[in-house]
């Protein structure tokens, strides 16, 4: 019963809201222009399949390379910086200025370096997805428990055992948390910096339904940034789940 | 026989070579749009359709802008070759050190208006004292307001002005919100018609404020390099222009094609053809791409006084017009 609850709880609160949304929409004369309901902006969805999956993809795209060059980035830096307190003291600034950047700020700049397309955007959601990674995977490697070097030093593990079979694992499941975390910001950088300042992808389609005047789009727009932040945190846990079947996740 | 059919077989191979050769000789241009493709882009699209810049030995690639100002600079950075951008930006960004320089102006006037309900008691300028007027700030808007109120007389502390986003324009005069909206009336007019708002407009090239606007903008170091490459890249988009002018409805079917999300049909036929009626030939134009010099002069009046544009250099210093079409490409419809 619990569990049976615990999935049909959240199924039937949104079809409350979309059916009360739905309901507000069609008798209390709310127009189209204003709030679409969701009848009429899923049918939007669907007239405008091809254009959305296509804009999708290119979105997808560049999360996947900004998010994997972000992490790929901040992964080994924060092993070092998690070892040396030097390194440590001297970075703490400049990772306080990235974590504090408005990033989205970044965009027109960078569209002027690197021009309209995939590079601009890569590299401000790299910088986005960096932080978070980086923080955590300082934390992980940093804070360990000290017996465990102790063990293994005496039962005379190399430096790369030491890495591979204590830091690593202890590491874990911080670093796997920092992804998490910054892979949902790259979603959201990505959309957000397709709307300020990119010629394709889905932040671009809903900027332009926004000038074309087409809130149906815009919704439906919404609608698919959406299902791809719950695709990717799922792909996230299921990799969680596989890097830390301990955890149960 | 054998020798016939080896001349063939020769001639072929020729034929193919010498088109090969001249496709990999086009000089590659890439044309950087104003803002996302809108039906104000139908010429350009167009152009590329007809085969104009192919048959003026231009392989063209069209990308899409984001803001005239971002498409100067990337103009300026060498991002792209040549640039479509408001006239105004251009002038403000070359006063500043951006080493560019228009090379036509393709709307010779701009579209702004003041756009109020078809039953608004305003009918002139002078009317909106005491009334809500919805602009968007940081726009070439309020720099109109204040160019149309100085050569009307028109007291802008009496208007009540109201400052939201572009994209909120449409609901602001559509619910009554404010009482006129300064916007473009040939993108906004089919947008508020599908509302069932009726409306109308007030150029403000109706009521002394000349203004050029998109215009054709590459760097010094391009003209300098490939002056014919942009003498060639002028002429095929004027000619473009001009045959928009005489078929607007090709234009946007072309333009609907490449970019089916560029608006619907009927609102992106109002536009083109509005477009092609009214902005492209000032009156007295020499030619498509070049205003008159008195036009010319009282439109970089305006610049200067109302939008912060410096007047340290005349407005020749900006625009050259040695790559335009000799002689000039008459204006065709009016």
């Amino acid at each position: 019963m619990g569990s049976r609850s615990a999935s049909f709880l959240p199924t039937l609160s949104v079809v409350v809201v979309l059916s009360v949304w739905e309901f507000a929409s069609r008798y209390l004369g709310i127009s189209a222009h204003i709030l679409p309901a969701p009848s009429v902006f899923c049918r939007s969805l669907v007239e405008n399949a091809p254009i959305l999956t296509r804009s999708s993809l290119i979105t997808l795209q560049a999360i996947g390379v900004g998010f994997g060059v972000g992490a790929v980035a901040a992964i080994p830096l924060g092993f070092s910086i998690g070892l040396s307190p030097a390194l440590e003291r001297s970075l703490y600034y400049v990772i306080v200025l990235l974590n504090t950047l408005p990033k989205v700020a970044l965009a027109p700049l960078l569209v002027v370096w690197f021009g309209h397309g995939l590079v601009s955007k890569v590299v401000l959601i790299a910088i986005g997805a960096f932080v978070p990674v980086l923080v955590d995977s300082i934390a992980g490697f940093k804070y360990l428990d000290r017996r465990l070097l102790y063990v293994s030093r005496s039962a005379g593990a190399s430096l790369f055992q030491t890495f591979l079979f204590i830091r690593l694992p202890a590491a874990l499941p911080h670093i796997v948390s920092g992804l998490k975390t910054s892979l949902i910001i790259a979603v959201t950088v990505a959309i957000v910096v397709e709307y300020v300042a990119a010629t394709d992808g889905l932040g671009f389609v809903a900027m332009r339904a926004v000038t074309n005047d087409d809130l149906p789009l815009v919704f439906a727009t919404i609608t698919v940034g959406t299902l791809i932040g719950f695709g990717v945190n799922a792909v996230m846990s299921v990799v969680e789940w596989l890097l830390l079947p301990w955890k149960g996740a | 026989m054998a020798r016939k059919g080896l001349d063939f077989v020769l001639g072929v191979c020729l034929a193919v070579a010498l088109a090969t050769g001249s496709a990999s000789a086009a000089d590659k241009v890439k044309f950087t749009l104003n803002f996302a493709a809108d039906p104000g882009h139908a010429a350009y699209i167009y152009a590329q359709k007809q085969g104009y810049y192919r048959d003026a030995g231009i392989d063209l690639e069209i990308e899409q802008g984001r803001g005239s100002g971002s498409t100067v600079q990337l103009v300026a950075a060498g991002q792209t070759d040549v640039g479509l951008a408001d006239a105004g930006v251009i002038v403000n960004l070359a006063a500043r050190g951006a080493p560019v320089k228009i090379i036509g102006i393709i709307e010779q006037l701009s579209s702004w208006a003041v756009i109020v309900r078809e039953d608004s008691p305003i009918k002139t300028p002078k009317d909106l004292e005491g009334r809500k007027l919805g602009v968007v700030p940081g726009t070439a808007q309020r720099a109109l307001l204040g160019a149309m109120a100085g050569a009307q007389g028109v007291d802008v502390a009496k208007i009540d002005i109201v400052n939201f986003d572009a994209a909120a324009s449409l609901s602001m005069l559509g619910e009554g919100r404010v009482d006129a909206v300064i916007d473009v009336p040939d993108i906004m007019f089919p947008r508020l018609k599908d509302r069932g708002i009726p409306v109308r407009a007030l150029y403000m090239r109706d009521f002394k404020v000349p203004l050029v606007s998109m215009s054709l903008v590459v760097t010094e170091k391009m003209l300098q390099e490939r002056p014919d490459v942009v003498r060639r890249f002028v002429a095929a988009t004027l000619k473009g222009i001009k045959a928009t002018m005489e078929n607007p409805a090709a234009a946007v079917s072309a333009l609907l094609e490449v970019y089916p999300d560029a608006g619907k049909r009927d609102a992106a036929l109002f536009t083109v053809t509005e477009r092609a009626k009214n902005n492209y030939c000032a009156p007295d134009s020499v030619g498509l791409g070049l205003p008159s010099q008195k036009y010319l002069d009282a439109s970089y009046e305006v610049m200067t006084k109302f939008m912060g544009v410096s007047s340290d250099k005349p407005f020749s210093a900006y625009f050259d017009t040695a790559y335009l079409p000799n002689p000039p490409l008459v204006c065709a419809t009016k």
